[in-house]
């Protein structure tokens, strides 16, 4: 195989999901198929990697020092959610119901794996609540042990702020059905149970 | 290698390609050791919520080698413990312990035990402190890193109440004028007997206890820092 092709194949292997096998028929297809696809995707690639960088002010991924949504005027902001990576950020802005800002953590607290509260840029949003602007903090953290933590650990931040701070519910999923629903969801949602109002 | 049902608990989880992971476990008969677990990330995985630390577990896999496959997994207890806040860290804390002390496969049964009773007792938050500090005892004492808390290992003397004895890292607590010794922590006999016993107790014992276990406990791992202490902004309460 040529040297420039194999080249390739084992750039194209960076991507997650793409053994060897594919990244294989995505090089053939590129070169024999598609070549201005090509060109396109790669012109992208390097446009993308030289200009993103992160949101100066809720550390999400934005080509300009101040995000979109961090800039714009017509979001509240006195509410502030605090998620682990953008692909969060893009999740609740898909339900459309959130005015508020964001706070991308870019990870969550994980000792283990060498991750403390220096690593998640914890001392800009300490920041962010002194600043007194905020009066709501949504914790939207991944039910995980590491994502609770996480939130128990910025909670008690903003109780030394006099920040309010609330936690996401969660519980049996919207269609699920209790019988195949793992225990620990399950107690959870239990412990959790809310009034109805009628 | 087939092993069934397995008590164990899951210490750290790895991601592992788009939907597996690799666990870190402590077993109770097979010590530490690492499993893969396939498929067990995707969203439609049905043991994605029972594979997390601090829940007793069950666990089956099979395979030789480095790391064995994960084959089935069941919750050994309905009730697992409820760890929130300074509790959950706290268990953060014995897990990243147990990573760093531990040899993988080496069985420590009596260790497991301690593990999960140790969990059960975070839940309150009152006595943690000490329930961290017994933990770490037996954690040395199990690894063959036992501390000696009731000789003088200079002289040999029995630790006496009345008097105060330096620390001296893989040797012992050697008498001591108070005020003294500058590099070693000092530790009245009082509270060392009182630790041997299990018995802490009072404020003072506790913060001494405190000091030296965080001294025996930093010489173990020759400068490498524990992350998880990072993750208490305010101090524990004593008492």
């Amino acid at each position: 195989m040529s040297p420039l092709l194999q080249q390739l194949i084992d750039a194209l292997k960076c991507l997650p999901g793409v053994g060897p096998k594919s990244a294989q028929r995505m090089a053939f297809h590129l070169l024999e198929r598609d070549r201005s696809g090509a060109k396109h995707l790669a012109d992208a690639l390097i446009e993308a990697v030289d200009k993103i960088g992160h949101c100066k002010s809720c550390r999400t991924l934005s080509e300009t020092d101040i995000c979109g949504i961090c800039e714009s005027t017509s979001r509240d902001n006195s509410v502030l959610c605090v998620v682990e990576t953008p692909a969060d950020v893009l999740a609740i802005e898909h339900i459309a119901e959130y005015r508020g800002k964001y706070f991308v953590l870019m990870g969550h607290l994980s000792p283990l794996d060498g991750i403390g509260p220096d690593e998640l840029g914890l001392d800009l949003l300490e920041q962010k609540l002194a600043a007194g602007d905020i009066n709501e903090l949504i914790l939207a953290t991944n039910p995980t042990v590491e994502g609770e933590t996480t939130a128990h650990y910025i909670s008690e931040m903003a109780a030394e702020h006099q920040v309010e701070a609330t936690r996401i519910a969660h519980g049996v999923p919207l269609g699920g059905e209790l019988e195949y629903i793992d225990a620990g969801t399950l107690a959870h949602a239990f412990s959790g149970r809310q009034r109805i109002r009628v | 290698m087939q092993v069934n049902a397995e008590p164990a608990y899951i210490l750290h989880k790895r991601p592992y390609r788009e939907t597996s992971q690799i666990l870190e476990v402590f077993s109770r008969n097979h010590g530490r050791l690492s499993l893969m677990s396939r498929g067990s990330r995707s969203p439609r995985s049905r043991t994605s919520g029972i594979l997390q630390p601090f829940r007793p577990l069950l666990l089956g896999w099979y395979g030789r080698g480095e790391m064995p496959n994960l084959r089935d997994v069941d919750t050994a207890d309905a009730r697992p413990p409820e760890l929130r806040g300074k509790s959950l860290m706290s268990a953060m804390y014995l897990n990243e312990l147990l990573v760093i002390l531990l040899h993988r496969n080496d069985v420590h049964e009596a260790l497991f035990t301690d593990y999960h009773e140790t969990l059960s007792t975070l839940q309150q938050t009152t006595r943690l402190e000490v329930n961290l500090r017994n933990f770490e005892k037996n954690l040395l004492e199990h690894t063959g890193f036992g501390l000696n808390l009731v000789h003088d290992a200079d002289s040999g003397e029995p630790v006496l109440s009345d008097r105060y004895y330096a620390y001296h890292f893989e040797h012992g607590p050697v008498c001591c004028q108070p005020g003294s010794c500058r590099q070693n922590p000092v530790i009245s006999g009082s509270s060392l007997l009182a630790f041997d016993a299990g018995e802490l107790e009072t404020p003072g014992s506790i913060a001494e206890i405190k000091k030296l276990m965080r001294y025996v406990i930093n010489s173990h791992l020759g400068g490498k820092k524990l992350k998880s202490r990072e993750l208490f902004r305010s101090p524990l309460k004593t008492a």
